[in-house]
């Protein structure tokens, strides 16, 4: 798939790409609006990611200019400004997401995962392990035909989980997928634990899941090997 | 006491004062009045007299060598003339006094002129007298009629001073009972200037505008500074934070420095969620968030319970909800009510003892709708209670740890809602935090 990611802080910008080009995503970088503008104008992508805060560029502008020229991509404004306006303008103007800096580069995975399954109509919506399977649709999980009793947050990590299996999901990557929109001070994000025991608890009733594993000292990962 | 009260009062005090002792004075001025008019004539008399003497003679009154002496009175011994003869004097008698005489068996008062002349060849002396129940006869009236006067004088002026302090002072009273009282923030101060022509009151008046005008740059100036600053420094934090993203999931990193890298993500999440929560806070202060939600206090208590139960789990808090009424909370930011909320419950468990309570309490008084959130956690210190809405004033309670920013999240929210915050603590007993939403919602003065 193809991503133009549009940030005029160079380090950032080769950050994502380097995340996004190991993500098997195609990257091209835009340092400038001006550069920007021009590479809507003539490639096609699948991904926009646009910093609004570009010094030569009213970032809301590209958005309006990439619609005009029939660009169907879908976009994700990154934003440090934060301002509520703005939000409500980008998602108006029609951007599919919205993520405020700093995030982190997992979030920005899933949600493009998401936008994905959602824009692009894929027909895999059902996230699989062993013979456990989650809906991400309906937002159930199921071991064969027995539906499962999960809590909404419960599931969230699961599913947060399984898109990146393999992969080790730090406590904070998980306490800020689940709980980023609440600004308290401070993630105690122990309270990971309590739900991950919840999840095996509640999952292991069916199966083992020995695939659930715990890295010790940072957080949890979901090894297919194990499955 | 006011201003205006005090002019008032000095004004009549002094007046009636003066007027007093002018009072008291009065007889004593009218008298001596009446008696120098009294001389005045008494000398015209004489003078008249001395004239008749010289163009006519003495003999006109007195034959020489035949009379002693001359008198003549009118009808009501209000008046009379004497002349004698008498042998020189050692001395020239020129004098006015007051003396009583014997007249047709009756003794009166009179003011006398005593008065020596020399006439062919012999000297005289003249007495002229004029009775003093005269002079003085319309002193009584006079006192009178000038006392009333005065009474009147004294309440007509004291009367118009009142009414002229109070249109003198007018602007003052302006100045003070609209922009001085009831002022909560410099934001509110939005108040057309005051039309006086007294300098004074305009210098004060364009005085605390401009004290005004600096304190709300000011404080504009703060606000935007942290903005600013906040912005700028997200940025480098998002730099760090996806490199070692980048790192972690690098192929070479060993799981030892796996743990190292989420060492310094934890440091950075919380330098990233101080940014957040000050940008936040100068964002509500920027008044940027809309408020134009109807919120439910029960329901979104309800949300916030549901999304915080695990905590109440994990510590085994024993959570009861009594909301004798519910309350619609009106022209309102749900994400912020329910950050509010979020953190005032999260703080109830953090610094609650394992297996402790959690009360939530809401009823409807007559102003306000009462919502209270007590705990049977570890308390606050009473000399602690003062700063704990302070920003980074840590308050290091048990084992948890805090930013110390979390009450400031609660207060300034609460202050955008013109929620009052109350809180009562007792060490080791736990805490109240009493929010009190007002029940008409506070219109901003324009």
């Amino acid at each position: 798939m193809h991503v133009l990611i549009i940030e005029d802080e160079i380090t950032l910008a080769k950050e994502l790409q380097h995340f996004l080009v190991k993500a098997h995503y195609h990257c091209d970088l835009a340092l400038t609006g001006a550069d920007a503008s021009e590479k809507i104008a003539v490639n096609l992508y699948d991904f926009v990611l646009l910093d609004l805060g570009l010094p030569d560029y009213e970032g809301l502008d590209l958005l309006a200019e990439a619609r005009q020229v029939g660009q169907e991509a879908a976009f994700i404004i990154l934003t440090a400004r934060g301002e509520l306006d703005d939000r409500l303008k980008g998602l108006d103007l029609g951007a599919d997401d919205y993520l405020a800096k700093p995030f982190s580069l997992l979030e920005l995975q899933a949600r493009m995962q998401a936008i994905t399954r959602r824009k692009f109509g894929l027909k895999q919506t059902k996230l699989t392990i062993g013979r456990f399977e989650v809906d991400t649709n309906s937002y159930t999980i199921r071991h064969d035909q027995d539906n499962i009793n999960l809590t909404k947050k419960e599931l969230d990590i699961l599913t947060y989980l399984l898109l990146h299996k393999n992969r080790v999901l730090t406590r904070l990557q998980l306490s800020e997928h689940i709980w980023g929109n609440i600004l308290e001070d401070d993630y105690d994000s122990n309270y990971i634990d309590v739900h991950i025991k919840n999840i095996r608890k509640k999952l292991g009733i069916y199966a083992d899941t020995a695939w659930l594993e715990t890295v010790r000292g940072i957080g949890y990962k979901v090894n297919v090997e194990n499955s | 006491m006011k201003l205006q009260n005090k002019l008032a009062s000095y004004n009549a005090l002094s007046k009636i004062i003066i007027i007093s002792i002018f009072v008291l004075l009065l007889p004593f001025i009218v008298n001596y009045q009446a008696e120098r008019q009294t001389d005045v004539r008494l000398r015209q008399k004489r003078d008249q007299v001395l004239q008749i003497i010289k163009t006519e003679g003495i003999s006109q009154y007195l034959v020489p060598g035949q009379d002693s002496s001359f008198g003549s009175y009118n009808l009501l011994k209000e008046e009379y003339i004497s002349l004698e003869q008498i042998a020189r004097p050692a001395l020239n008698l020129n004098s006015i006094q007051n003396s009583p005489r014997r007249v047709e068996g009756e003794i009166v008062d009179y003011r006398i002129l005593s008065y020596t002349f020399p006439a062919a060849g012999n000297w005289y002396l003249m007495e002229i007298g004029r009775s003093r129940d005269i002079i003085y006869e319309n002193n009584s009236v006079l006192q009178r009629f000038a006392l009333l006067l005065l009474i009147s004088m004294v309440i007509l002026t004291i009367v118009s001073d009142i009414y002229f302090t109070k249109y003198l002072l007018s602007p003052l009273n302006i100045i003070v009972r609209t922009k001085l009282q009831n002022l909560r923030s410099p934001a509110d101060f939005k108040f057309p200037r005051i039309k006086t022509t007294t300098s004074d009151f305009k210098h004060l008046d364009n005085s605390i505008h401009e004290m005004m005008e600096r304190i709300e740059l000011a404080f504009q100036q703060e606000r935007e500074f942290i903005a600013n600053a906040s912005h700028e420094l997200l940025t480098p934090i998002s730099i760090l934070q996806h490199k070692l993203e980048n790192l972690n999931e690098h192929p070479d990193t060993s799981p030892e420095l796996q743990v190292k890298f989420y060492e310094m993500q934890k440091t950075i999440s919380r330098l990233k969620n101080i940014i957040k929560t000050l940008l936040l806070i100068s964002r509500i202060e920027n008044e940027q968030f809309l408020k134009v939600e109807s919120v439910s206090v029960k329901d979104l208590l309800q949300e916030v319970i549901e999304e915080i139960s695990y905590r109440l789990e994990a510590k085994e808090i024993n959570l009861e909800v009594d909301l004798a009424d519910d309350f619609i909370c009106q022209q309102s930011n749900k994400v912020l009510l329910f950050n509010m909320f979020f953190n005032l419950i999260n703080n109830a468990i953090k610094y609650n003892k394992t297996g402790g309570k959690l009360l939530i309490k809401g009823n409807l008084q007559p102003a306000f709708y009462q919502l209270d959130f007590t705990d049977t956690g570890l308390g606050i210190a009473p000399e602690r209670l003062p700063s704990i809405f302070y920003r980074f004033k840590k308050i290091s309670r048990g084992n948890a740890e805090s930013f110390g920013l979390g009450l400031p999240i609660v207060k300034t929210i609460a202050h955008y809602h013109q929620i009052k915050i109350e809180v009562t603590s007792e060490l080791d007993q736990g805490s109240t935090f009493r929010l009190l939403f007002p029940r008409q919602p506070q219109l901003k003065t324009a």
